[in-house]
């Protein structure tokens, strides 16, 4: 058995043979493994869609919430026990529609988890509707005439809102995406990573190939940005149009302490503690 | 004879009204009455009129009365809007850097006397314009004849952090005051005084207990978004549990609300959320994910008038077919009322034990009078807090499980309650989802019967239909009975108590489950029950009704006003029935 296999619950993903979504479960699964997080210590969270499947497939202290929140829901999680690892994942629906509010608010608490978003353009499990990511034009059965609106600019937004880690990946470029993947994870503080993730069943036209032909790897890019600068961070998105892989920007907080875990301190109180929270009442 | 006062106080908005009206109220206190204070709110913007209501009596009641025996105006809507609630006989003082209008006919038939205070004259010789609050103590304490003293030590209580100096500045304004002397207040009767030794303790309000129930509770996060009548909970949260080494954290809405204190909960703590109706309509979906992951969370629901945004500063009572219907699905929830002040610290103790021991929402409803009256505390009973965190595994032996298969965490389908592990314990590892579910919380798929755990989550409530949830006040003999929710049970007991006792009443603090069992007996005991509650519609009635039936047993007293019920409402109920 491979090492990255005791990330995995053996339980068959039910995506569609070729789905992004596999490469991305792979690729956290060697992630982690090569981090060599404890089980116990992992604490995978998803939304609803294709891509929420992922916590199910898991072998972690994993949770499916409900379309949109997964990011509060790992925010609590983080809160309680900080001593956790915990990976927030979800499509793009998920998080810059429903979610979209909790997106930009998470990225500026800026708590040390790592939100893997699955971009596929589309809402998958729905059966093919518009997502906020789609190209104007693109045709669904909820935009039968072409999407009005322009694409939404994850990163963009997530370098607005104050995300200290911003990366972005491919389902088709595994090993970078681990990469990107184990440095998200190992960074303090609140770590995005995008990653274009196809579905091939209801995108007919950003596919593995689309993709292939329009991601700028910056790995392969002569000139380097200045990771820490948020200005060349925006700038290169804004440049690219976003169609870029690798890490974006990094902000590394100094002398970051690690918070205590509140669950140590769901107790009862002392009789003197009590008397002095009373007394506290007085106006 | 009870011996009591109230007073009105008010003025414009930020003028400090709450605050001398709050400072008075622990006077009172120190005086060894049982107080009780209530705001008012006008919805006007600018400078719109604030007004609260102090009341002392000997014996404790949980409301005042309906009609004020003074009147202290700092403004002319006080006068406008409150001069009607004046009893006659009763003292109307105004600040005489106003140029107050009033019926001066209607007045003198009602035989009100009438002074003019130089408040804002004081303020401006012998201190700064924001101890114009205490100047109005000062002469409202003058008034009532409190020895000075009294009034100084409760200053120095409320300006402790302040420093030395301004505590002095306020001590020469209150003197001032203190020692005016004015001709007119010749044959004035309002000498009060004290009728204990023993200070009866801190005035507060029930969100301050609501919050001090949870934090004894060992509740140590709370995530909320702010919102009239609940704010003072996340405010009182946010200022103690860091010292406990606990989190507050002001989300972006309430829904990240609801979600964010489901995932701490989910990993360990004892998490709360504290809203009123908008907001509890944002939280309905998450309401039915901590229901079905069977993650236990406490929310309390901070009733206001009125759907959409309603009359935010008014009272109802209106969400409670809300909560007690559920969103969508079905789902068990358990609701609890503080019926009295008290309650909002015992109440809040035991919703998070209820909710550890079943492992589903618990609302603590509550009401805008309920959560923001002001009443004195002189103690609370340490031993009766009893924490109990229900069926929690610290450690699990590989032998048992290791994690080959993931831990059964909706196992055990007798009693429906299952074992919860945290996040961080070896041999634990399991998936939780808000898809219906097996037993080890994997999603159930198409293949499997529909019906999955709903059976489980359903039943494990059922034994609390068997507890006595409702309080109950009985008199010999007595064929009817009275029943209230929340803060309106306060004001049916002085109702009924200024009637002799003609009817018995009963505080419903257990709604959901409804207690089933000690309803039916109260069905076969009396021959009418009469439901009192703030809305439209009655709520409770048509829901005690849905589910015991005995249709022609039950009658409605409601009242919609946003104000609460004068007592004299219900009294005039309990003649008409008896
Ligand atoms: C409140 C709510 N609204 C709508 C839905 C239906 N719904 C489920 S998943 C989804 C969108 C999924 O798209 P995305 O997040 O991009 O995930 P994907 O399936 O593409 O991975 C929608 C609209 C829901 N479950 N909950
Ligand atoms: S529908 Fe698309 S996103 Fe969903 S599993 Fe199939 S390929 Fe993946
Ligand atoms: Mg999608």
């Amino acid at each position: 058995m491979a090492k990255y296999q005791e990330y995995s619950n053996g339980i068959e993903p039910t995506w569609c043979k070729g789905c992004g979504d596999f490469s991305v479960l792979r690729s956290l699964q060697i992630a982690l493994s090569d981090l060599e997080i404890p089980n116990k210590n992992l604490s995978v969270v998803s939304g609803i869609g294709c891509s929420g499947r992922i916590s199910g497939y898991m072998k972690s202290y994993s949770f499916h919430g409900i379309h949109g929140r997964v990011l509060p829901v790992a925010q609590g999680i983080k809160a309680a026990n900080p001593k956790l690892t915990v990976i927030a994942t979800g499509g793009d629906g998920d998080g810059f529609a429903i979610g979209s509010g909790h997106f930009i608010h998470a990225a500026k608490r800026d708590m040390d988890i790592t939100y893997i978003v699955m971009d596929n353009q589309i809402y998958g499990l729905t059966k093919g509707h518009t997502s906020p990511i789609s190209e104007k034009g693109f045709k669904t059965s909820s935009t039968p005439y072409g999407k009005e609106d322009t694409a939404l600019e994850p990163a963009l937004l997530a370098l607005s809102g104050g995300a200290s880690f911003v990366a972005q990946g491919f389902s088709g470029y595994q090993e970078e995406l681990v990469d990107i993947i184990k440095e998200g994870i190992q960074h303090k503080g609140f770590s995005f990573i995008h990653i274009y993730s196809p579905c091939i069943t209801f995108n007919k036209i950003n596919t593995y190939q689309w993709y292939r032909q329009h991601l700028i790897p910056l790995k392969d890019q002569n000139k380097k940005h200045d990771k820490s600068s948020l200005k060349e961070a925006m700038e290169l998105v804004v440049d690219k149009e976003g169609m870029l892989t690798g890490l974006i920007y990094q902000n590394q907080r100094k002398s970051e302490t690690d918070a205590p875990s509140l669950v140590d301190q769901t107790r009862a109180l002392s009789k003197e503690e009590f008397d002095d929270l009373f007394q506290r009442l007085y106006i | 004879m009870d011996k009591d006062i109230q007073v009105l106080i008010g003025g414009i908005q930020g003028e400090g009204v709450l605050a001398t009206g709050a400072y008075y109220l622990q006077v009172l206190s120190r005086m060894g009455y049982h107080v009780y204070g209530k705001r008012h709110f006008t919805s006007r913007i600018k400078g719109g009129n604030s007004a609260m209501v102090a009341y002392g009596s000997v014996e404790k009641r949980g409301c005042g009365k309906d009609q004020m025996d003074i009147i202290m105006a700092l403004d002319q809507d006080t006068v406008d809007i409150y001069l009607k609630d004046l009893r006659p006989g009763g003292l109307l003082l105004y600040d005489n850097a106003i140029d107050i209008q009033y019926n001066k006919n209607d007045a003198e038939k009602n035989e009100i006397q009438v002074i003019d205070l130089p408040i804002t004259e004081l303020v401006k010789e012998y201190g700064s314009k924001i101890m114009k609050n205490v100047c109005a103590l000062g002469f409202l304490s003058r008034v009532t004849v409190i020895k000075p003293e009294i009034v100084e030590g409760v200053v120095e209580t409320a300006f402790r952090k302040k420093g030395k100096k301004i505590i002095e500045e306020n001590k020469k304004v209150l003197q001032a005051a203190v020692n005016y002397e004015f001709n007119s207040l010749k044959g004035v009767n309002y000498l009060l005084e004290s009728v204990s030794e023993k200070d009866r303790g801190p005035v507060v309000v029930g969100n301050d207990l609501i919050g001090m129930g949870a934090v004894a509770a060992g509740c140590r996060f709370m995530a909320g978004y702010p919102i009239t009548p609940a704010s003072e909970i996340m405010q009182y949260l946010s200022t103690v549990l860091p010292r406990f080494k606990g989190r507050v954290i002001q989300t972006e809405d309430e829904i990240s609300a609801i979600n964010m204190i489901i995932g701490s909960s989910y990993a360990g703590v004892r998490s709360m959320t504290a809203t009123s109706g908008p907001g509890i309509s944002l939280m309905i979906e998450g309401l039915g994910l901590s229901s079905m992951a069977e993650v236990p969370i406490v929310v309390v629901d901070a009733q206001r008038k009125g759907p959409s945004t309603g009359l935010p500063t008014k009272l109802e009572q209106s969400d409670l077919n809300t909560l007690y219907y559920g969103g969508h699905g079905e789902f068990p929830l358990i609701i609890l009322a503080p019926a009295t002040f008290e309650d909002c610290f015992y109440d809040t103790v035991e919703a998070f034990n209820l909710a550890d021991i079943y492992q589903c929402p618990v609302i603590i409803l509550s009401d805008s009078l309920r959560s923001l009256s002001y009443e004195n505390i002189d103690s609370i009973d340490f031993d009766r807090i009893r924490l109990n965190r229900g069926k929690i595994v610290q450690e699990i032996d590989q032998n048992q499980n290791d994690d080959t298969e993931p831990f059964k965490r909706y196992g055990n389908l007798e009693d429906g309650i299952s074992k919860r592990v945290f996040p961080g314990t070896a041999n634990g590892l399991h998936h939780v989802t808000g898809l219906e579910h097996d037993e080890k919380g994997y999603p159930i798929g198409v293949k499997a019967s529909g019906e999955g755990l709903t059976e489980k989550r359903m039943n494990k409530l059922i034994p609390l239909e068997e507890r006595d949830g409702i309080i109950l006040k009985t008199n010999e003999g007595n064929k009817i009975l009275f029943l209230a929710y929340g803060s309106t049970f306060s004001y049916v007991e002085r109702a009924v108590k200024n009637l002799d006792g003609i009817v018995d009443y009963g505080g419903v603090k257990q709604i959901k489950p409804l207690p089933k069992k000690q309803l039916r007996q109260l069905m076969n005991d009396y021959e009418k029950i009469v439901v009192v509650e703030n809305n439209y519609s009655g709520q409770l009635r048509k829901i005690i009704q849905a589910e015991l039936g005995n249709h022609n047993q039950l009658e409605s007293l409601l009242d919609f006003s946003g104000e609460g019920f004068k007592i004299e409402k219900i009294e005039s109920k309990i003649k008409e029935v008896t």
